[in-house]
């Protein structure tokens, strides 16, 4: 018996090891606390890299392309992306959600990693490489509302109409904040775009990164919002400084290996950006560019195969005559599909100069824009327009912004931009919208502004959502 | 019945006794039960004596004794009867049926089980035979039907799939919802049983008020099943078994019909695509006689199913053991579906010479290989029960040389749909294999008199490893490598995982009885509870392909492919070889200690309460600890005098307990939710192929345990001399601090944070009968019946407003968990064949708006549940059936809308039904016109559909040989049988299987087979 008392006494010892500590407190592993995470420098350009990392411009081009005129099903549709053509579009819409919540990913990633910044003091040599840090932090923010500004706000032209909400700090998780409006909103990201200006270094040039270049053109994108006439200013200081792509640096700039007039490109490593069109194992497209979209290029221009595949990659080449049109921007590079995002290139700021120049009247100055645009792009001397209107003039500028943008995230914008000088909203060619019937968007339709996703009203009893959206 | 019958038969036989030499006279006569009907093998013993002889098969005995002497006349089963002999030579008897038997119950913690009459519980206990002997690799899924209040959904016949299991209603809405798993007093995963060896099991008890779960506290709050294994007995001689079985799986019968070529061709021709298009009328019948593939049987097949069992139990005065071993084997009703398993188990009991000192052990180690299916479940080409829906008839499945056609046109495109479906499946692997240990050795000691200290160690160890490799010269495989052009291709993706769970028990425990009619029974236990998850994975994408399948097909990671052609190495994207490797670690842990007080008056009153506390490492200091309790009484009213001379109860017991318990698995996985209550940063890929910091984890720091109570009145009652018996419990069970994820701002950077919002109530009722419908020598029948009924409703939610996440189910206040909510389809508009809808005021319109989205109460979860059968035999020959059922249930049927989808005709096959789609004005139909949209993924209600189903689970039909068997000789026992599971179901639901694992929608999901077996049981 007394071997029996040895081994519960034993065992009682083995128990009595165990802390009870040990079984209650359990800290999660393989994760940072957050007072440790941003320690140095270099800890912030991880913060930085993950702020690049949320930029999300894909998100932008797949709205823009998908819902306008621009594409149509693809052969091997089997469901993708039908909804959102036949603009099926609520509260609940996902990619409605994944453009809010990317970007408001990105600001918070922004904040969180500024917020740091802020507490940590660096030696003076380190002080030019925190600026510039700093620089970039405070563009992606300005970028972020900018983006979300475009969407999901009525009427660019009122300041006082309902735009999307401020979020300069990281908040607390009970924080409900109200959307603000379009002149607060502009007056925000305006002085982001300043901070960022008087941060960045000059002799940034990467175009992978952001530079004092993508700044100016991002205050040259939203003074055209604005109608403001400062955007041919900023337009021209780009137009300046990079030249246009002539045929061959054009094809080659969207295999990734020229960069004559990039200003900026989201690079990518991994990612398929194809994939917003096609089942990328296979190559059979889910979404194909519209015969609308296809019947607009000269076979001249070389954005014809820019746009639509006529190699023998990627499932090609397109068999117009079958209504079969392969969308070609995003060919890839080294791995098919895989292509850097052109998030800015100098023939928008020939386009937004032209567009400024429409608004303010200056027709003629406007066509000579558009010809040296067209030109590069036909690889030879095009016509000169001549406008018999402002309407006519605005045409022009909108077709030209289809045919040099198309797929790169501005068709919806544009539309929406553009609807009341036109009187115009969405109309889709008959072939492209023979299985659904939905061909024609009015100019008034209040889905030519985004809805205020359901989970922000879920979370955020202050939000008013857009007009039209059941409400 | 059938075997309880023959185990007394056979207990009574070994029970032979000697007759006694002095031999005065012969008195004979008959025994009988009080029907009348002859009792064989009842025993008659003078008193006093050791002489006694045993009635024959008529119930008639002879025993030689002496005028004065006392005869006893005895039967298992039934009262014994004294008679006094006299002048008469022949006394016939008439037994009374008593319940001597005494039913048992498996409790919380307790080493030894309880009287049923002694429970205080809400607890059903089903033994072996409910779950013996059935060709299921799952023991779980041999429950549905089987308790009252207890649901198995099934969502896959994949041999050994887990099942969703929930006990009286959906008690959380993000948290763990499935009950506690106990097997041999160790935890075990709830997720897993295809290693457990249903031949090992001796009991399953389902405790299901709070009285008996809340034992288990925090873990306690949707039940405990509590699983033993089969022991072998002090002093009792070797006892040899084995059984086999060996039978097949079908596919069930298939409720949907597709196209057949013709059909399809015609369907092309009338619509101007596909092949059909501009085909003359000769042409088809030419093409359709041709070729007019029927996909189901070049993907289904049947699966063989066998399994061989032996166990060994023997017990001397001291010690005693059972060993087992089992083998089994099926085959999926698809290609390359299968479960192999071996499994082992030792359970060893042991005492002290005073038997102060016992000590136990119960050990099963397991291995098994499972192969699966691709992407069960999903829309993905490879998915093998896709292809029956979507594959057009007039492909070929045969190459010109008449062997299998895998090729195709070697893409993955719709339009090469069965190809590449057949092509992954037979070039390549989905490959699991996995060890699990469960082991417990416990002790204990009575350390003063009726003081006793107890031990109990537990493990519960899983290894999985994953293989899953798409060959280069598959489809799926040639296109692995991110650029087609790189020159090797495939891919090669492995997993370890292990899972880890101690548990450790100590114990102290106090019984006694004062006055002979108190007895009381005090207990304190402290239980330490660790587990660590570890798993890594690796991929390698790029390989040799005469080395495929294993790791030396490995291209190595620094080999350059000058993908583009330029001539310049572009980056890691040309070094497209590099393996990914991850790994990852997870601890979760919980200590608890707690008391428990049992009292009995003279087994009329009894009373228990207990009290736990428990710390959940998931919580941060303030809200670690949880406190959860409990309180029940029973009164057997039959044991009261006033019953005394009563006729009608045999038995008659009331039940009552309330109590707590808890959740801490905030996002329902046994590893999930650890960081809940910090603010984290991980490390993650950043842009431009960098490393980036990413905010992982806000905290919300007041998080705490999800707590639940409930309220149980239960009545057992035995009535009609012992005949029918049966419970009926009642129950309403609140959840509050319900774990949801609470909406915040997106300003935020995420839309949702884990906090402890809302409340939920499940009320239902529980009915449960036995029913000894006949019994006679050659003939009995019993027949059983449960059924239950449950409602479920969310109390309260956040801000009180509905949670919507465009889903086709909706979380409301005031409506049950997974209520869908839809737009009403109106049909078709005989005008113009588009589709039309009700808007929220019940209008119709053919504008589709999620605004008029309705509820439409339909529930993805059942109201109804339950089951019945009955056993029975006649002579040597028994017959067992089981039928489950489950009603007021719904579901989206996902599948089918794929084939009545009026877009997708060019790329797929479809539904036969879409032969009446609407071609001009006036016509009346179901079917849209042909140019219609898609709808199908519109929250419509169009594919909701009535999945309630009557299923006859289980049929046996059986021959015992034992009477057949001489004593004495090798064989002890003989049975043979033949079984069927799941073999008629009745059902609505246009599918292959109205059974889920409670999905609001169906998409191309593996059914349950049915199984036909052969069986042999054999004693020795």
């Amino acid at each position: 018996m007394k071997k029996i008392n040895n081994l519960i006494l034993i065992c009682g010892l083995i128990f009595a090891s165990y802390s009870c500590e040990d079984a209650m407190d359990i800290e999660p592993v393989g994760s940072l606390i957050g007072d440790v995470t941003f320690e140095t420098l270099v800890d912030l350009q991880l913060g930085l890299n993950g702020a690049y990392a949320r930029y999300n411009p894909e998100s932008e081009i797949l709205i823009n392309s998908v819902f306008t005129d621009n594409c149509k099903p693809g052969y091997d549709n089997g469901g993708q992306e039908i909804n959102f053509y036949n603009w099926a579009l609520t509260a609940g819409d996902g990619n409605t959600t994944a453009l809010w919540n990317s970007n408001y990913s990105l600001i918070n990633q922004c904040n969180r990693v500024l917020e740091a910044a802020e507490l940590l003091n660096v030696d003076a040599s380190e002080q030019a490489e925190m600026d510039n840090l700093k620089g970039q932090l405070y563009t992606l923010r300005a970028v972020a509302h900018l983006t979300l500004a475009s969407y999901f706000t009525t009427d660019y032209l009122d300041g006082n109409a309902l735009s999307v909400i401020i979020s300069d700090r990281v908040p607390e998780v009970t924080e409900i904040l109200p959307r603000n409006t379009n002149s607060e909103i502009f007056t925000f990201i305006e002085s982001d775009l300043t901070m960022a200006s008087s941060l960045l270094a000059v002799t940034q040039t990467d175009n992978k990164y952001i530079s004092q270049d993508f700044v100016t053109g991002l205050k040259a994108r939203m003074a055209l919002l604005q109608n403001d006439s400062s955007a041919i200013g900023y337009a021209q200081t780009l137009i300046d400084s990079y030249s246009l792509a002539n045929q061959l640096q054009y094809s080659s700039t969207f295999l990734d290996s020229d960069n004559t007039e990039v200003i900026f490109k989201a690079t990518r490593t991994s990612g398929l950006i194809g994939g917003l069109w096609y089942f990328t194992n296979s190559a059979g497209p889910f979404i194909e560019a519209s015969n609308s979209l296809y019947n607009a290029f000269d076979t001249s221009d070389v954005r014809l195969t820019v746009n639509i595949n006529f190699s023998s990659n990627n499932s090609g080449p397109s068999e117009p005559e079958n209504n079969i049109h392969l969308i070609n921007k995003y060919p890839g590079n080294a791995s098919a599909f895989l292509s850097d995002v052109k998030v800015m290139r100098v023939s928008e700021m020939y386009l937004i100069k032209a567009e400024s120049q429409v608004t303010g009247n200056d027709l003629d100055g406007a066509a000579e824009t558009l010809k040296e645009l067209r030109d590069a792009r036909f690889g030879s001397s095009t016509a000169l327009d001549s406008y018999s209107s402002q309407a006519a003039a605005y045409d022009a500028v909108l077709k030209e912004r289809r045919l040099e943008l198309a797929f790169e995230g501005h068709r919806y914008l544009d539309i929406k931009r553009f609807k009341n000088r036109l009187n115009s909203g969405i109309n889709r060619d008959a072939l492209d919208c023979a299985s659904g019937g939905n061909c024609v968007m009015l100019p008034s339709d209040h889905r030519l502004t985004l809805p205020i996703p359901q989970v922000e009203l879920n979370a955020n009893s202050s939000i008013i959502q857009n007009p039209g959206y059941g409400n | 019945m059938k075997t309880k019958f023959n185990v007394i038969l056979t207990f009574l036989l070994v029970l032979i006794v000697q007759t006694s030499f002095a031999q005065n006279k012969k008195v004979s006569g008959t025994v009988s039960d009080n029907d009348g009907l002859p009792l064989p093998g009842a025993t008659v013993t003078i008193k006093g004596t050791s002489s006694g002889v045993a009635t024959d098969f008529d119930g008639n005995y002879t025993i030689s004794a002496v005028t004065g002497d006392v005869l006893l006349f005895s039967y298992l089963g039934y009262a014994s009867i004294s008679q006094t002999v006299g002048a008469s030579n022949t006394i016939n008897i008439s037994l009374e049926q008593d319940n001597a038997l005494e039913e048992v119950v498996i409790e919380a913690y307790s080493n030894n089980t309880t009287s049923k009459e002694k429970s205080t519980s809400a607890i059903t206990t089903l033994s072996a035979e409910s779950v013996d002997s059935r060709p299921n690799a799952s023991v779980v899924q041999m429950l549905q039907g089987q308790v009252a209040g207890l649901n198995i959904g099934t969502g896959s016949g994949q041999p050994g799939a887990n099942s969703l299991i929930i006990l009286r209603g959906v008690g959380s809405i993000n948290g763990n919802i499935e009950p506690l798993f106990i097997v041999d007093g160790v935890p075990v995963d709830e997720d897993n049983f295809r290693s457990i060896n249903n031949s090992d099991i001796a009991t399953i008890s389902i405790l299901k008020d709070a009285s008996a779960s809340s034992l288990y506290g925090s873990r306690g709050a949707n039940g405990a099943i509590v699983i033993t294994t089969k022991r072998g007995k002090f002093g009792t001689n070797l006892q040899v078994e084995y059984k086999a079985q060996t039978g097949f799986s079908v596919l069930p019968s298939q409720n949907f019909e597709v196209m057949n070529s013709r059909q399809k061709l015609e369907l092309d021709r009338s619509l101007g695509e596909g092949l059909g298009d501009g085909l003359s009328d000769n042409a088809i019948s030419a093409l359709s006689s041709q070729i007019n593939t029927n996909w189901s049987d070049v993907f289904f097949r049947q699966g063989l199913t066998n399994s061989h069992n032996i166990s060994i139990s023997s017990g001397s005065d001291k010690t005693n053991s059972y060993s087992s071993f089992n083998y089994f084997e099926q085959e999926g009703v698809t290609r390359r579906s299968n479960l192999k398993r071996f499994s082992f188990r030792n359970n060893f009991s042991g005492k002290s010479d005073n038997e102060k000192f016992n000590f136990s052990s119960s050990i099963t180690a397991n291995y098994s290989i499972s192969d699966f299916i691709q992407n069960e479940g999903s829309g993905t080409l490879s998915n093998p029960f896709l292809v029956p829906y979507l594959a057009k008839p007039y492909f070929s499945q045969y190459n010109p040389d008449g062997s299998l056609n895998i090729i195709g046109s070697g893409e993955d495109t719709f339009a090469n749909t069965p190809y590449s479906s057949l092509n992954n499946t037979i070039l390549n692997t989905n490959l699991q294999e996995e060890v699990k240990f469960i082991g417990n050795i416990r002790a204990s000691y009575e350390i003063a008199e009726k003081l006793t200290a107890g031990i109990s160690f537990g493990m519960d160890y899983t290894q999985i490893t994953s293989k899953d490799t798409e060959s280069p010269n598959s489809v799926y495989g040639q296109s692995a490598v991110a650029s087609g052009d790189a020159e090797y291709q495939g891919s090669h993706f492995e997993s370890f995982y292990r899972d880890v769970r101690l548990n450790n028990i100590v114990s102290l425990n106090y019984n006694n009885v004062f006055d002979e009619a108190h007895s009381l029974d005090l207990s304190a236990y402290m239980e330490y509870s660790k587990s660590f998850s570890n798993s890594f994975a690796l991929q390698q994408i790029g390989l040799n392909d005469k080395l495929y399948g294993n790791g030396a097909a490995f291209i190595p990671g620094d080999t350059y492919e000058d993908l583009n052609e330029d001539g310049v190495v572009d980056g890691a994207a040309e070094f497209p070889y590099i393996p990914s490797i991850s790994s990852g670690e997870v601890a979760v842990g919980m200590f608890s200690y707690f008391g428990v007080l049992k009292y009995d008056y003279k087994e009329r009153y009894g009373l228990q309460s207990s009290l736990r506390r428990d710390a959940s490492s998931r919580f941060s200091n303030s809200n670690k600890w949880g406190t959860f309790y409990s309180v029940s009484a029973r009164w057997n009213i039959h044991n009261e005098s006033f019953m005394e001379g009563n006729t009608f109860f045999n038995k008659l017991k009331l039940r009552a307990s309330y109590g707590t318990s808890g959740n801490d698995r905030i996002t329902g996985g046994y590893y999930g939710g650890t960081t809940n209550t910090y603010d984290l940063y991980g490390q993650g890929t950043g842009y431009n192929a960098t490393v980036a910091y990413y905010a992982s984890s806000i905290a919300n720091k007041d998080l705490k345990w999800e707590m639940s109570d409930q309220l149980n009145i239960g009545v057992d009652f035995t009535i009609l001399k012992g005949k029918l018996s049966g419970s009926v419990d009642v129950y309403d069970k609140n959840t509050e601090d319900l774990f949801q994820s609470f909406p915040i701002s997106s300003i935020n950077g995420t839309n949702a944070i884990q906090a402890n919002i809302g409340s939920m109530n499940n009320q239902g009722a529980e009915l449960s009968l036995n029913w000894k419908a006949y019994s006679s020598k050659d003939f009995s029948v019993s027949i059983f019946a449960n059924g239950s009924y449950n409602k479920n409703k969310v109390t309260s939610l956040p801000n009180g407003e509905n949670v919507d996440n465009g889903g086709r189910t909706i979380l409301a206040e005031d409506r049950a968990i997974g209520s869908f909510f839809a737009v009403r389809w109106a049909g078709v508009n005989p005008a113009n064949g588009q589709n039309l809808y009700y808007d929220v005021n019940g209008d119709i319109t053919d504008v589709y708006s999620e605004d008029d989205r309705v509820f439409i109460d339909k529930v993805v979860y059942p109201t109804y549940q339950g089951g019945f059968g009955f056993n029975s035999n006649w002579k040597n020959l028994y017959l067992d059936t089981q039928f489950s059922f489950v009603a007021d249930i719904y579901r989206n049927n996902g599948s089918l809308g794929v084939i009545e989808d009026p877009t997708l005709t060019s790329l797929a096959n479809s539904s036969t039904e879409l032969a009446n789609a609407w071609q001009q004005p006036g016509d009346i139909t179901n079917i849209p016109a042909l140019t219609t949209e898609s709808i199908r993924n519109r929250l419509t209600d169009r594919y909701i559909e009535d999945a309630s189903y009557l299923r006859l689970r289980n049929i046996t039909l059986g021959y015992n040989f034992k009477s057949h068997l001489k004593e004495g000789s090798l064989i002890s026992d003989l049975k043979v049988f033949v079984q069927a599971q799941n073999l008629i179901t009745w059902s609505k639901w246009r599918g292959w299987d109205p059974e889920s694992s409670f999905r609001s929608s169906d998409f191309f999901d593996y059914p349950t087979s049915k199984i036909f077996s052969l069986g042999v049981d054999l004693k020795f």
